[in-house]
Protein backbone atom coordinates (compact mmCIF):
# COMPACT_ATOMS: atom_id res chain seq x y z
CA UNK A 1 0.00 0.00 0.00
CA UNK A 2 2.97 2.30 0.59
CA UNK A 3 3.12 3.57 -2.98
CA UNK A 4 -0.38 4.97 -2.58
CA UNK A 5 0.46 6.86 0.57
CA UNK A 6 -0.76 10.41 0.73
CA UNK A 7 1.47 13.36 1.35
CA UNK A 8 0.98 15.46 4.46
CA UNK A 9 -0.82 18.25 2.66
CA UNK A 10 -3.33 15.84 1.14
CA UNK A 11 -4.02 14.35 4.53
CA UNK A 12 -4.35 17.81 6.05
CA UNK A 13 -6.85 18.87 3.39
CA UNK A 14 -8.79 15.67 4.02
CA UNK A 15 -9.09 16.47 7.73
CA UNK A 16 -10.33 19.98 6.91
CA UNK A 17 -12.93 18.95 4.35
CA UNK A 18 -10.93 20.70 1.64
CA UNK A 19 -9.89 17.66 -0.41
CA UNK A 20 -11.44 17.36 -3.85
CA UNK A 21 -14.88 15.76 -3.71
CA UNK A 22 -14.01 13.03 -6.18
CA UNK A 23 -10.79 12.08 -4.47
CA UNK A 24 -11.90 12.34 -0.86
CA UNK A 25 -13.60 8.94 -0.59
CA UNK A 26 -10.59 7.08 -2.01
CA UNK A 27 -8.20 9.02 0.18
CA UNK A 28 -10.25 8.29 3.25
CA UNK A 29 -10.32 4.60 2.42
CA UNK A 30 -6.54 4.63 2.25
CA UNK A 31 -6.16 6.46 5.54
CA UNK A 32 -8.39 3.92 7.25
CA UNK A 33 -6.30 1.04 6.00
CA UNK A 34 -2.82 2.58 6.45
CA UNK A 35 -1.35 3.03 9.91
CA UNK A 36 1.21 5.63 8.78
CA UNK A 37 -1.28 7.87 7.07
CA UNK A 38 -3.78 7.41 9.86
CA UNK A 39 -1.18 8.61 12.34
CA UNK A 40 -0.73 11.82 10.39
CA UNK A 41 -4.48 12.18 9.96
CA UNK A 42 -5.05 11.85 13.69
CA UNK A 43 -2.30 14.33 14.50
CA UNK A 44 -4.16 17.02 12.53
CA UNK A 45 -7.38 16.06 14.26
CA UNK A 46 -5.67 16.47 17.62
CA UNK A 47 -4.28 19.82 16.59
CA UNK A 48 -7.79 20.90 15.62
CA UNK A 49 -9.04 19.85 19.05
CA UNK A 50 -6.31 21.87 20.75
CA UNK A 51 -7.04 24.94 18.62
CA UNK A 52 -10.72 24.67 19.48
CA UNK A 53 -9.83 25.41 23.09
CA UNK A 54 -8.90 29.01 22.34
CA UNK A 55 -11.98 30.97 23.20
CA UNK A 56 -11.17 34.50 24.31
CA UNK A 57 -14.19 36.39 25.68
CA UNK A 58 -15.72 38.63 23.02
CA UNK A 59 -19.00 40.02 24.22
CA UNK A 60 -20.02 43.25 22.49
CA UNK A 61 -20.46 46.16 24.90
CA UNK A 62 -24.02 47.41 25.52
CA UNK A 63 -23.29 50.60 23.59
CA UNK A 64 -21.91 48.81 20.52
CA UNK A 65 -24.87 49.57 18.22
CA UNK A 66 -25.31 53.10 19.51
CA UNK A 67 -21.71 53.95 18.71
CA UNK A 68 -21.99 52.58 15.18
CA UNK A 69 -25.21 54.52 14.57
CA UNK A 70 -23.81 57.72 15.97
CA UNK A 71 -20.66 57.40 13.92
CA UNK A 72 -22.68 56.55 10.81
CA UNK A 73 -24.78 59.65 11.30
CA UNK A 74 -21.95 62.01 12.14
CA UNK A 75 -19.45 61.01 9.50
CA UNK A 76 -20.08 62.00 5.92
CA UNK A 77 -20.54 59.26 3.41
CA UNK A 78 -17.42 58.03 1.69
CA UNK A 79 -18.84 58.63 -1.77
CA UNK A 80 -22.10 59.72 -3.34
CA UNK A 81 -24.15 62.85 -3.09
CA UNK A 82 -26.94 61.70 -0.80
CA UNK A 83 -25.49 62.04 2.66
CA UNK A 84 -27.04 60.67 5.80
CA UNK A 85 -29.63 63.44 5.91
CA UNK A 86 -31.47 61.99 2.96
CA UNK A 87 -31.68 58.53 4.46
CA UNK A 88 -33.74 56.76 7.00
CA UNK A 89 -30.78 56.45 9.34
CA UNK A 90 -31.53 59.94 10.52
CA UNK A 91 -34.47 58.40 12.30
CA UNK A 92 -31.85 57.54 14.86
CA UNK A 93 -30.22 60.89 14.86
CA UNK A 94 -32.45 63.54 13.42
CA UNK A 95 -30.93 66.91 12.63
CA UNK A 96 -33.06 68.89 15.10
CA UNK A 97 -31.96 66.62 17.91
CA UNK A 98 -28.34 66.97 16.89
CA UNK A 99 -28.65 70.74 16.78
CA UNK A 100 -30.17 70.97 20.24
CA UNK A 101 -27.56 68.53 21.53
CA UNK A 102 -24.85 70.79 20.23
CA UNK A 103 -26.33 73.74 22.06
CA UNK A 104 -26.47 71.72 25.28
CA UNK A 105 -22.89 70.57 24.87
CA UNK A 106 -21.83 74.12 24.05
CA UNK A 107 -23.50 75.46 27.16
CA UNK A 108 -21.83 72.82 29.30
CA UNK A 109 -18.49 73.76 27.78
CA UNK A 110 -19.11 77.43 28.51
CA UNK A 111 -20.19 76.75 32.04
CA UNK A 112 -16.82 75.14 32.60
CA UNK A 113 -15.10 78.39 31.66
CA UNK A 114 -15.02 80.43 34.88
CA UNK A 115 -15.76 84.14 35.41
CA UNK A 116 -17.30 84.87 32.02
CA UNK A 117 -20.81 85.11 30.70
CA UNK A 118 -21.21 83.52 27.28
CA UNK A 119 -21.96 86.09 24.60
CA UNK A 120 -25.04 85.32 22.59
CA UNK A 121 -23.17 84.97 19.31
CA UNK A 122 -20.94 82.30 20.81
CA UNK A 123 -23.93 80.14 21.63
CA UNK A 124 -25.22 80.68 18.14
CA UNK A 125 -22.04 79.54 16.52
CA UNK A 126 -22.11 76.47 18.75
CA UNK A 127 -25.46 75.53 17.28
CA UNK A 128 -24.01 75.97 13.82
CA UNK A 129 -20.97 73.94 14.64
CA UNK A 130 -21.04 71.97 11.38
CA UNK A 131 -18.74 74.59 9.91
CA UNK A 132 -17.08 76.31 12.85
CA UNK A 133 -15.13 79.47 12.18
CA UNK A 134 -11.40 78.92 12.43
CA UNK A 135 -10.32 79.74 16.00
CA UNK A 136 -7.51 81.95 14.68
CA UNK A 137 -10.08 84.35 13.29
CA UNK A 138 -11.63 84.81 16.70
CA UNK A 139 -8.26 85.45 18.30
CA UNK A 140 -7.47 88.15 15.75
CA UNK A 141 -10.68 90.10 16.40
CA UNK A 142 -9.23 93.24 18.00
CA UNK A 143 -12.48 94.66 19.40
CA UNK A 144 -13.13 91.82 21.80
CA UNK A 145 -9.93 90.01 22.71
CA UNK A 146 -11.45 88.34 25.75
CA UNK A 147 -14.39 87.07 23.79
CA UNK A 148 -11.99 85.73 21.21
CA UNK A 149 -10.03 83.74 23.75
CA UNK A 150 -13.30 82.52 25.16
CA UNK A 151 -14.37 81.33 21.78
CA UNK A 152 -11.08 79.52 21.26
CA UNK A 153 -11.67 77.68 24.51
CA UNK A 154 -15.13 76.85 23.44
CA UNK A 155 -14.00 75.38 20.16
CA UNK A 156 -11.36 73.39 21.97
CA UNK A 157 -14.02 71.96 24.23
CA UNK A 158 -16.10 71.09 21.21
CA UNK A 159 -13.71 68.30 20.33
CA UNK A 160 -15.87 66.43 22.80
CA UNK A 161 -18.43 66.20 20.02
CA UNK A 162 -16.25 63.67 18.27
CA UNK A 163 -16.52 61.38 21.24
CA UNK A 164 -19.09 58.86 20.14
CA UNK A 165 -19.71 57.54 23.64
CA UNK A 166 -20.57 60.98 24.84
CA UNK A 167 -23.13 61.40 22.07
CA UNK A 168 -24.33 57.84 22.40
CA UNK A 169 -24.88 58.50 26.09
CA UNK A 170 -27.79 60.73 25.23
CA UNK A 171 -30.74 58.37 25.35
CA UNK A 172 -32.68 60.58 23.02
CA UNK A 173 -30.53 59.34 20.15
CA UNK A 174 -31.34 55.71 20.57
CA UNK A 175 -34.90 56.24 21.68
CA UNK A 176 -35.90 58.69 19.03
CA UNK A 177 -39.49 58.01 17.99
CA UNK A 178 -40.19 57.05 14.40
CA UNK A 179 -42.05 60.15 13.39
CA UNK A 180 -39.51 62.63 14.61
CA UNK A 181 -37.46 62.91 11.48
CA UNK A 182 -38.35 66.04 9.65
CA UNK A 183 -36.23 65.33 6.61
CA UNK A 184 -38.26 63.77 3.85
CA UNK A 185 -36.66 61.01 1.87
CA UNK B 1 -41.53 34.20 9.91
CA UNK B 2 -38.96 33.92 7.18
CA UNK B 3 -35.42 34.95 7.99
CA UNK B 4 -34.12 37.50 5.54
CA UNK B 5 -30.83 36.71 3.90
CA UNK B 6 -27.92 39.03 4.44
CA UNK B 7 -28.08 39.88 0.78
CA UNK B 8 -31.72 40.95 0.93
CA UNK B 9 -31.07 42.99 4.03
CA UNK B 10 -28.05 44.69 2.51
CA UNK B 11 -29.97 45.57 -0.64
CA UNK B 12 -32.60 47.20 1.54
CA UNK B 13 -29.90 49.09 3.43
CA UNK B 14 -28.56 50.36 0.13
CA UNK B 15 -32.06 51.71 -0.58
CA UNK B 16 -32.04 53.57 2.73
CA UNK B 17 -33.69 51.09 5.12
CA UNK B 18 -32.06 51.68 8.50
CA UNK B 19 -33.97 48.85 10.22
CA UNK B 20 -32.31 46.31 7.93
CA UNK B 21 -28.93 47.69 8.88
CA UNK B 22 -29.89 47.11 12.52
CA UNK B 23 -30.71 43.48 11.74
CA UNK B 24 -27.33 42.97 10.05
CA UNK B 25 -25.59 44.62 12.98
CA UNK B 26 -27.38 42.39 15.43
CA UNK B 27 -26.63 39.27 13.41
CA UNK B 28 -22.94 39.84 12.76
CA UNK B 29 -21.50 41.96 15.54
CA UNK B 30 -20.79 38.95 17.80
CA UNK B 31 -18.87 36.89 15.22
CA UNK B 32 -17.12 39.99 13.91
CA UNK B 33 -16.01 41.06 17.36
CA UNK B 34 -14.60 37.61 18.13
CA UNK B 35 -12.72 37.76 14.82
CA UNK B 36 -11.11 41.04 15.84
CA UNK B 37 -10.39 39.85 19.38
CA UNK B 38 -8.46 36.91 17.94
CA UNK B 39 -6.75 39.05 15.34
CA UNK B 40 -5.62 41.98 17.51
CA UNK B 41 -6.11 40.58 21.03
CA UNK B 42 -6.78 43.95 22.67
CA UNK B 43 -10.45 43.84 23.61
CA UNK B 44 -11.14 47.59 23.40
CA UNK B 45 -9.33 47.95 20.09
CA UNK B 46 -11.25 44.94 18.75
CA UNK B 47 -14.53 46.62 19.54
CA UNK B 48 -13.42 49.87 17.90
CA UNK B 49 -12.42 47.97 14.79
CA UNK B 50 -15.66 45.99 14.67
CA UNK B 51 -17.61 49.23 14.89
CA UNK B 52 -15.43 50.76 12.21
CA UNK B 53 -16.07 47.76 9.94
CA UNK B 54 -19.85 48.20 10.27
CA UNK B 55 -19.50 51.89 9.73
CA UNK B 56 -17.64 51.26 6.47
CA UNK B 57 -20.30 48.81 5.37
CA UNK B 58 -22.89 51.49 5.96
CA UNK B 59 -20.89 54.17 4.22
CA UNK B 60 -20.33 51.95 1.19
CA UNK B 61 -23.92 50.64 1.09
CA UNK B 62 -24.62 52.14 -2.31
CA UNK B 63 -21.64 50.36 -3.80
CA UNK B 64 -22.63 46.94 -2.48
CA UNK B 65 -22.44 44.34 -5.23
CA UNK B 66 -25.08 41.66 -4.70
CA UNK B 67 -22.94 39.04 -6.44
CA UNK B 68 -20.53 39.01 -3.51
CA UNK B 69 -21.71 37.34 -0.31
CA UNK B 70 -22.31 39.84 2.44
CA UNK B 71 -19.98 38.07 4.87
CA UNK B 72 -17.23 37.97 2.24
CA UNK B 73 -17.49 41.70 1.91
CA UNK B 74 -17.73 42.24 5.68
CA UNK B 75 -14.71 40.05 6.41
CA UNK B 76 -12.69 41.66 3.66
CA UNK B 77 -13.24 45.05 5.24
CA UNK B 78 -12.56 43.56 8.67
CA UNK B 79 -9.38 41.81 7.59
CA UNK B 80 -7.97 44.98 6.08
CA UNK B 81 -8.70 46.87 9.29
CA UNK B 82 -7.18 44.15 11.46
CA UNK B 83 -4.03 43.78 9.40
CA UNK B 84 -3.53 47.55 9.34
CA UNK B 85 -3.93 47.68 13.11
CA UNK B 86 -1.39 44.89 13.52
CA UNK B 87 1.05 46.69 11.20
CA UNK B 88 0.55 49.97 13.08
CA UNK B 89 1.31 48.22 16.33
CA UNK B 90 4.48 46.70 14.90
CA UNK B 91 5.73 50.02 13.57
CA UNK B 92 5.00 51.78 16.84
CA UNK B 93 5.82 49.35 19.62
CA UNK B 94 6.56 51.96 22.30
CA UNK B 95 3.45 53.70 23.52
CA UNK B 96 2.78 56.12 26.35
CA UNK B 97 1.75 54.67 29.68
CA UNK B 98 -1.55 56.51 29.55
CA UNK B 99 -2.64 54.20 26.80
CA UNK B 100 -2.15 51.29 29.15
CA UNK B 101 -4.07 52.91 31.95
CA UNK B 102 -7.14 53.53 29.88
CA UNK B 103 -10.04 51.50 31.17
CA UNK B 104 -11.59 48.94 28.87
CA UNK B 105 -14.07 50.39 26.44
CA UNK B 106 -14.52 53.83 27.95
CA UNK B 107 -14.44 55.24 24.44
CA UNK B 108 -12.41 58.32 25.28
CA UNK B 109 -10.42 57.77 22.10
CA UNK B 110 -12.31 57.98 18.85
CA UNK B 111 -12.46 55.08 16.47
CA UNK B 112 -9.06 53.87 15.32
CA UNK B 113 -7.25 56.46 17.39
CA UNK B 114 -6.88 54.24 20.40
CA UNK B 115 -3.36 53.10 21.06
CA UNK B 116 -3.05 49.53 19.91
CA UNK B 117 -0.39 48.10 22.13
CA UNK B 118 -2.17 44.75 22.33
CA UNK B 119 -0.89 43.92 25.78
CA UNK B 120 -3.58 42.19 27.80
CA UNK B 121 -4.94 43.90 30.88
CA UNK B 122 -4.43 42.30 34.28
CA UNK B 123 -8.00 41.08 34.13
CA UNK B 124 -7.46 39.49 30.74
CA UNK B 125 -4.30 37.83 31.95
CA UNK B 126 -6.13 36.33 34.90
CA UNK B 127 -8.85 34.96 32.70
CA UNK B 128 -6.48 33.43 30.16
CA UNK B 129 -5.21 29.99 31.07
CA UNK B 130 -1.71 28.85 30.16
CA UNK B 131 -3.21 26.62 27.52
CA UNK B 132 -5.12 29.47 25.93
CA UNK B 133 -2.06 31.67 26.05
CA UNK B 134 0.07 29.05 24.28
CA UNK B 135 -2.49 28.70 21.50
CA UNK B 136 -2.87 32.45 21.11
CA UNK B 137 0.89 33.01 21.01
CA UNK B 138 1.33 30.24 18.46
CA UNK B 139 -1.26 31.82 16.18
CA UNK B 140 0.17 35.30 16.72
CA UNK B 141 3.56 34.18 15.45
CA UNK B 142 2.11 33.16 12.08
CA UNK B 143 2.64 35.46 9.10
CA UNK B 144 -0.37 37.76 8.75
CA UNK B 145 -2.15 36.03 5.88
CA UNK B 146 -1.74 32.61 7.47
CA UNK B 147 -3.04 34.04 10.70
CA UNK B 148 -6.11 35.56 9.07
CA UNK B 149 -6.73 32.37 7.09
CA UNK B 150 -6.53 30.16 10.19
CA UNK B 151 -8.82 32.38 12.23
CA UNK B 152 -11.38 32.66 9.43
CA UNK B 153 -11.26 28.93 8.75
CA UNK B 154 -11.05 27.54 12.24
CA UNK B 155 -12.95 30.04 14.37
CA UNK B 156 -15.23 31.97 12.06
CA UNK B 157 -16.25 28.90 10.10
CA UNK B 158 -15.71 30.65 6.79
CA UNK B 159 -15.46 28.37 3.75
CA UNK B 160 -12.02 28.27 2.12
CA UNK B 161 -13.42 29.50 -1.21
CA UNK B 162 -14.77 32.51 0.61
CA UNK B 163 -11.43 32.99 2.39
CA UNK B 164 -9.79 33.12 -1.04
CA UNK B 165 -12.09 35.95 -1.99
CA UNK B 166 -11.56 37.76 1.32
CA UNK B 167 -7.77 37.57 1.08
CA UNK B 168 -7.79 38.04 -2.70
CA UNK B 169 -5.76 34.94 -3.38
CA UNK B 170 -6.54 31.73 -5.27
CA UNK B 171 -8.30 28.80 -3.63
CA UNK B 172 -5.18 26.67 -3.91
CA UNK B 173 -3.23 29.49 -2.23
CA UNK B 174 -5.65 29.35 0.71
CA UNK B 175 -5.13 25.59 1.01
CA UNK B 176 -1.40 26.15 0.98
CA UNK B 177 -1.61 29.00 3.54
CA UNK B 178 -3.64 26.84 5.88
CA UNK B 179 -1.37 23.83 5.45
CA UNK B 180 1.74 25.85 6.23
CA UNK B 181 0.01 27.46 9.18
CA UNK B 182 -1.04 24.11 10.62
CA UNK B 183 2.47 22.73 10.15
CA UNK B 184 3.88 25.64 12.16
CA UNK B 185 1.19 25.33 14.80
CA UNK B 186 1.81 21.59 15.11
CA UNK B 187 5.43 22.28 16.03
CA UNK B 188 4.67 25.19 18.37
CA UNK B 189 1.86 23.42 20.15
CA UNK B 190 3.69 20.13 20.54
CA UNK B 191 3.60 20.33 24.38
CA UNK B 192 -0.19 20.44 24.26
CA UNK B 193 -0.44 17.72 21.62
CA UNK B 194 1.88 15.34 23.42
CA UNK B 195 0.36 15.73 26.82
CA UNK B 196 -2.81 14.00 25.68
CA UNK B 197 -4.70 16.51 27.80
CA UNK B 198 -6.87 17.45 24.89
ZN1 LIG C 1 -0.46 5.43 3.71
Amino acid sequence: MKKHCLDREEIFLLTQGMAGEREAAGMMAHVESCADCRKVFESYRRLDDVLAQWNPPAEPSPWFDARVRTAAASRPQARGSSGFLGLALNRWLALPVLASLLVVVGLIALRRTPRVTPPAHAVQSTAAVHVPAPPAQAVKAPAAPQTGAQEVNMYKNLSVLEDYDMLAGFDVISELPKGSSKVAD
Amino acid sequence: MAIDSDLELMLRVSRGDADSFGVLLNRHRGPLLSYFVRMVRDRALAEDLAQEAFLRVYQARERYQPEARFTTWLYRIATNLALNAIRDRKSDPVLPETAMAEPDGDGSASLLERAADGRPTAEEQMAESDRQRLIREAIETLPEKQRAAVILHKYQDVDYRQIASILKVSESAVKSLLFRAYESLRVRLEPLLEGGLV
